[in-house]
């Protein structure tokens, strides 16, 4: 007996591992050229020779020197840190929720860290307070979204999940118009504006090595997870019977994601959109197989905010918000892939 | 003498239900490698749940239930995978997912700590594929197939888990004529080289096709289990549906035994 038609000739794995090979490649490359492009840009000119000369030998030019490792490659590393965090978690969370339109901050992570953010900036707190509680507070509201979850629904459906997830991200905006009212017109209110509209002109080398050290944890977590996050796919159900711990990976994943968007939420602001549309760009890219996407989304994501901090920061003299661009950005973007997806049927 | 084969699956006195309320007890019997067992009842008679407690998804709500010699509450969920190969109703993959990966998901609870699967778990899905003859659709998505080759990925993804026992809930909903039997045909074929097969079906002409034995679930939560010719008659079949039944084998009892509910005569 065969059910099979006679088809075409089996398509091939070579083709397929050619292309995730082709596009890790030129994804790759292309982060390596586009970080020293974006080293270029600035007030301050430097070449390229000039970088790779001071890259070489830093005593050389210690002019050059102290532009490039001071502030040009803090603010680049700091960037594709924070896309590939981004784009990391939400692939890991599109995954867990069995939903490709859901984005890193589903579970009110962005709505907390921009409450404790603001309160932060509120008490007139420096960097470093704004940074914790805004870390705080993003954990804290997913946190808080977990509970209510369990409180209300024992069996753990990804439904009621996302619904709490809604109604802690509300409560949060409320919290922030609320601390917004109350904060002085002339000083706070101008910071917490601009603080939520996210930005890196002030991150420091500190911010970079906390970005970092989450993502290797965080990402470590997620890739050594992929493979079961496929299986989540199917269904709790069906991801049991396959001898899948369907609440631990969900659970580790959640965390693993959350510390990645809370940590680069603290650093940057709220930053929308990468987490929901490079995943897509990514399985767009490279089929639907986790074991590809969530490497092939964290070099995206990296790519993308690098390219849209650079633009942010050198197409005018006042630097524009990223959290503007990436939005204004975004949405064409995404209701293209809305498009592609419905053409090719999986949305 | 043949010593008879193992008993892979055993209930003793089992109750089955949710949220400790029992839909269904005293439920014992066992089933031997080789064996296929079908699982009939009418709608709501407790099939789905058996079927979810034997799977483990569901726990008993009292009794036993042995898996290879062991209690199934004893065992992990990656040991309990290793023995029992569920088969899901097709129609809720997610699309987009190549074959070969999907048979490959069957290799997961053996990965331990690994955290993709490797060239070894990749020989093994290829031959559960071509163990159903459709090693042709391993690069193929899932999405491109029809009903009935998704229903046989599933089943090969069940094989790649080397089970003891398949577990199919209702293989053969939502296919032709044609796809049908010959999704049955695979299940008697799997269960001629020592797989214990166990499926749900409503069609008592599988019962008879296939399977070695059978069990019939009444509405009062009684059972009898045996046989397939034993158990499935008119008037047992007649009782668990609440309609009248006729069964007639066919080519002098060569052909395949078919059986129909007689239509109620209309109101007047």
């Amino acid at each position: 007996m065969t059910l099979a038609e006679p088809t075409r000739q089996a398509p091939g794995r070579d083709r397929r591992t050619r292309r995730v090979v082709t596009v890790t490649v030129v994804l790759s490359v292309a982060l390596v050229v586009g970080a020293l492009l974006a080293a270029t840009l600035g007030r301050y000119p430097l070449s390229v020779p000039a970088i790779v000369t001071t890259l070489a030998d830093p005593s050389a030019h210690p002019g050059d020197a102290q532009v490039l490792f001071e502030v040009r490659l803090v603010r680049i590393a700091a960037a594709a840190l924070i896309g590939a965090a981004l784009a990391l978690a939400g692939a890991a969370f599109q995954a867990v929720f069995r939903n490709p339109m859901v984005s890193p901050d589903v579970l009110g992570a962005s709505g907390g860290a921009g409450t404790g953010a603001s309160l932060a900036l509120l008490l007139g707190l420096g960097v470093a307070g704004i940074q914790t509680l805004a870390f705080v507070g993003g954990l804290g509201a997913v946190l808080l979204a977990l509970l209510v979850d369990r409180l209300i629904d024992r069996r753990g459906s990804v439904l009621t999940l996302i619904l709490t997830g809604l109604v802690v991200s509300s409560t949060c905006s409320a919290l922030i118009s609320l601390i917004k009212y109350v904060g002085d017109p002339e000083n706070r209110l101008p910071q917490i504006t601009f603080w939520l509209l996210g930005g890196l002109s002030s991150v420091r080398p500190s911010d970079v090595v906390l970005l970092g050290g989450s993502l290797l944890v965080g990402g470590a977590v997620l890739i050594a997870l992929r493979w079961r996050l496929t299986a989540l796919s199917f269904g709790d159900e069906q991801a049991t019977a396959l001898g899948v711990d369907v609440r631990l990976v969900r659970l580790t994943t959640i965390v693993a994601a959350t510390l990645l968007t809370a940590v680069a939420v603290s650093v940057s602001g709220v930053v929308g959109w990468v987490g929901l549309i490079i995943p897509h760009l990514a399985r767009i890219l490279v089929g639907s197989d986790n074991r590809v996407v969530v490497p092939v989304a964290a070099i995206a994501g990296a790519l993308f905010l690098l390219g849209v901090d650079t633009v942010s920061r050198a197409v005018s003299a006042i630097e524009i918000p990223l959290g503007i661009l990436t939005a204004l950005l975004g949405a064409p973007v995404f209701l293209y892939l809305l498009a592609l997806g419905r053409r090719r049927g999986w949305l | 003498m043949a010593v008879s084969p193992e008993v892979v699956l055993r209930l003793q006195d089992v109750a089955c239900g949710y949220a400790g309320r029992a839909v269904l007890s005293g439920v014992s019997l066992e089933v031997r490698a080789g064996e296929i067992l079908a699982l009939l009842g009418r709608n709501g008679a407790g099939k789905t749940t058996l079927f979810r407690t034997v799977l483990g998804l569901l726990p008993a709500v009292g009794g036993t239930v042995e898996v290879g010699g062991r209690p199934l509450d004893r065992l992990s969920r990656r040991e309990r995978a290793r023995q029992l190969g569920y088969v899901p109703q097709v129609g809720e993959e997610p699309f987009g997912h190549r074959v070969l990966d999907v048979v490959l998901l069957g290799r997961t609870a053996s990965l331990g700590w690994r955290p993709v699967p490797g060239p070894r778990d990749v020989a093994v899905a290829r031959e559960s594929l071509d163990r159903l003859d459709i090693a042709d659709l391993a690069e193929r998505g899932l999405g491109e197939l029809s009903g009935g080759q998704r229903q046989l990925v599933l089943v090969a993804r069940a094989l790649a888990q080397r089970p003891a026992v398949l577990m199919l809930d209702e293989p053969t909903a939502n296919l032709d004529l044609g796809n049908e039997v010959r999704v049955l045909a695979c299940l008697r074929d799997l269960a001629a080289d020592g797989v214990a097969v166990v499926f749900t079906s409503h069609r008592p002409e599988h019962a008879f096709g296939v399977g070695s034995r059978a069990l019939l679930l009444q509405p009062d939560g009684s059972y009898t289990v045996g046989p397939v010719r034993d158990v499935l008659t008119a008037v047992d079949l007649g009782r668990a549906y609440g309609v009248e039944v006729r069964i007639t084998p066919t080519d002098g009892g060569h052909g395949p035994t078919l059986c129909a509910a007689v239509l109620p005569s209309p109101r007047t």
